[in-house]
């Protein structure tokens, strides 16, 4: 072979010393940073770190409150994590796995309970402070907090999905009166699109999360599971069935929004913003959201419980929201149950239901009239959280939501029989820990 | 036998010995230099490959270490006997042989053009190598927006990133526009070797630019073809961060990597998630395998490199 050096390796050659100082730079700073970590924390004050929930909109503002009326006691830390679930997920349980003392409360969203709670990363409440958590607190997100009849953390906040309505489109095909039911959803819609009308439904029916929350909530109302309640099998029957022929017929009605089974939240708001939908099943941020998008829409718009399956019985709408947990590796539990406690006081969380708009947990906020004011949809939210489902509680969660929602998507495509049967085996598969996710 | 062919014999048999006993100190030395390197190698990879291995035989969830429990290889057949895997294999088998294959034209287009270039050579080198030194990430989520519905200035109202073969091609796109600077650099110190005078030679018989770079100057730089490209399909079979923020694996588009990390990351379980791991090092070492034994592929390392 021909020998010969390209002219490729003198211009490498010629850097490696500038590149050496500049690696050493590098890792001199990350040392310093390092020490620098290590060294808190030895102070007077326990310094309570916060992962989760920090970063929402006037959050620091409870956290600086709180801070103060601790005085001293202890001194609330409010740490960046990623914006979605999941990356928040992720890192809290590397944290966890690696028994990080440098977490100490947890922001979890309501399905995580169960299983930060079997891996044993977080720990249960004492009786005494259970009894202060769920002092007027709702019973669903309770329900949520909960693992095995032991309280593991400590609501924060909570949501639930109502329905938005055209009232000028309702009046003309109805009595004025909203849909109860999904069938008569379904007609009201129908008889828009006869008449030439915008007559769409909007539904979360993506890929995602948001298309597992619309299936409980359908399920749930017809009065079905997914799981029992130690999470040991699955309790999938002809309920599922009934719920997968719903959400199909939703689908291939032609009632639905043509990209239906490729949207989330912001299309459902959309779709309602430019004027396509008539029914919207969204969360509650809609009417404020909605003033600012929209203000025509917003006039002609109104809410109500999400439809129901069966007539005469109330839909079971799944909750979402917020609870604190403390970790098992915090050195200061005592502090930390003590700094969430505050972090949801009732009066904390009207503040928060009005600077950023999540419901409250405490059944004595929906009461304030401060709150009504502001929040108008309140009663029928409230009513909503009353009768509400939570999702599948199980350790493993994550896994079963998975294939939840690849196993629906794209709606359309649901065989009720089968999908049925497919659903079954492969979430006895997650808890058996035997099967793949894709 | 005379004395001086004594003496001739001793010293000789002297000179044997003191070499090879500083052949063998030399070794010694050798050994003692490459000794720190060798141990960092088998604890930061050999150790983790034994591990993952050693994982895949249990049914290993994160969530409860305790309970780890041996199945043998059950996780293999769970694996092997499931079509989400080989969904996943074949759409990055075919991402793997498109995306080379598109690399390897373009980027000998690049690496020809910054051989030749006259006029600023350091600004052309340069520029050519902007994508590669951006960060993946960085620039995956520029091509996810700019092929959004609505916002990005490419999609206009249409979302090719909710079918599967429009975002396939996507995802061909960001990996080839990000890696043709990588091949190029291979291929021009490949094009570094190839002696002007035999070009000339060519030239003068009369042969094509076109008869001159396919008889000439591709036969002289097989090898570095031979590695660009191995290090190339290595690399994009293991295609990760461009899906995980183009896609995230929705609509069929999940790579090995994806699906691993899905199981492994999200799932939390170690059994499957490392039977994954260890499938894609099985795959990978057969793909280099194949490329150094069928195609003659210089190993990295090994002494008939590139020269």
């Amino acid at each position: 072979m021909v020998s010969g050096e390209g002219r490729v390796v003198h211009v490498t050659r010629r850097s490696r010393k500038t590149r050496r100082y500049v690696g050493l730079a590098a890792a001199a700073t990350l040392v310093a940073s390092l020490a620098a970590c290590a060294g808190s924390d030895d102070g007077g004050v326990p310094t309570i770190n916060l992962f989760g929930g920090a970063s929402a909109t006037g959050f620091q503002d409870l956290i600086d409150g709180c801070n103060e009326q601790a005085d001293g006691a202890y001194e609330i830390v409010g740490n960046l994590v990623p914006s979605d679930a999941d990356g928040q997920r992720e890192q809290m349980v590397r944290r966890l796995a690696a028994g990080d003392t440098g977490m100490d409360l947890i922001g979890m969203d309501v399905v995580w309970t169960a299983e930060f709670a079997e891996a044993g990363w977080i720990l249960p409440l004492t009786d005494e402070q259970a009894a202060q958590a769920s002092e007027n607190t709702l019973e669903v997100p309770l329900e949520t907090a909960t693992w095995k009849d032991k309280l593991y953390a400590i609501p924060k906040h909570t949501n639930a999905q109502l329905m938005w309505y055209r009232k000028s489109l309702v009046d003309k095909v109805g009595d004025g009166k909203p849909p109860e039911t999904w069938d008569e959803m379904f007609e009201m819609a129908q008889k828009l699109k006869d008449a030439g009308d915008p007559y769409e439904i909007g539904f979360t029916g993506a890929r995602y999360e948001g298309l597992v929350v619309g299936f409980n909530t359908i399920l749930s109302s017809y009065g079905g599971t997914i799981v029992n309640e130690d999470s040991t099998k699955t309790t999938i029957d002809d309920k599922t069935t009934q719920a997968l022929e719903l959400l199909n017929k939703l689908a291939t009605s032609g009632l639905a929004n043509r990209s239906l089974s490729n949207s989330q939240e912001p299309e459902v708001f959309a779709q309602l913003q430019n004027g396509q939908s008539a029914f919207s099943l969204n969360w509650p941020y809609v009417l404020s959201a909605m003033r600012e998008a929209n203000p025509d829409i917003a006039k002609d718009l109104a809410f109500t419980t999400f439809p129901s399956t069966v007539e005469g019985e109330p839909s079971k709408v799944t909750v979402g929201g917020m609870n604190f947990a403390i970790s098992k590796f915090s050195e200061h539990p005592k502090e930390s149950f003590d700094a969430a406690m505050c972090l949801r006081s009732p009066e904390n969380q009207l503040k928060h239901s009005l600077t950023a708009g999540e419901p409250p947990v405490d059944e004595t906020v929906f009461d304030d009239p401060e709150f009504k004011e502001a929040y108008p949809q309140g009663q029928v939210l409230l009513d909503a959280l009353n009768t509400a489902s939570s999702r599948p509680i199980s350790p493993v969660y994550q896994n079963i939501s998975t294939i939840i929602s690849s196993t629906l998507s794209p709606p359309s495509s649901i065989k009720p029989e089968e999908t049925t049967k497919e659903l079954d085996s492969s979430i006895n598969d997650a808890i058996e820990g035997k099967g793949i996710l894709p | 036998m005379s004395v001086i062919d004594k003496v001739e014999d001793d010293s000789a048999e002297i000179a044997r010995q003191r070499y090879s006993e500083g052949k063998k100190a030399e070794r010694r030395l050798g050994l003692m230099l490459v000794a720190p390197a060798v141990i960092l190698m088998i604890a930061v990879t050999a150790y983790p490959i034994a591990y993952a291995i050693y994982l895949s035989l249990f049914r290993a969830d994160l969530r409860t270490p305790d309970d780890n429990q041996f199945v043998g290889l059950d996780n293999y057949v769970t694996v092997l006997t499931s079509d989400i895997w080989w969904q996943a294999f074949g759409f990055t088998l075919l991402l793997t042989v498109v995306s080379v294959a598109f690399e390897l034209a373009l980027g000998m287009g690049l690496a020809i053009v910054m051989h030749r270039t006259i006029v600023g050579r350091g600004l052309v080198r340069t520029s050519a190598l902007v994508p590669y030194a951006i960060v993946t990430v960085v620039a995956a989520f520029s091509w996810r927006f700019a092929w959004s519905q609505d916002i990005g200035w490419l999609a206009g109202d249409s979302a090719p990133l909710t079918g599967q073969w429009s975002s396939f091609w996507i995802i061909v796109l960001a990996e080839v526009w990000k890696t043709i600077p990588f091949m190029a650099l291979l291929l021009m110190a490949g094009l570094a070797l190839v002696p002007e005078d035999l070009m000339k030679a060519a030239s003068m018989d009369g042969a094509s630019p076109w008869q001159r770079f396919w008889k000439v100057t591709v036969p002289l730089i097989k090898p570095s073809i031979l590695v660009a490209v191995l290090f190339r399909t290595l690399d994009a079979f293991r295609v990760f961060d461009n899906i995980y923020i183009l896609t995230s694996g929705a609509n069929d588009t999940s790579s090995v990597s994806i699906v691993a990390y899905n199981n492994l990351i999200r799932g939390l379980n170690l059994g499957i998630g490392s039977t994954m791991s260890v499938l894609i090092f099985i795959t990978i070492a057969i793909i280099a395998i194949v490329f150094v034994k069928l195609f003659g592929a210089a190993a990295p390392g090994s002494d008939e490199g590139r020269r």
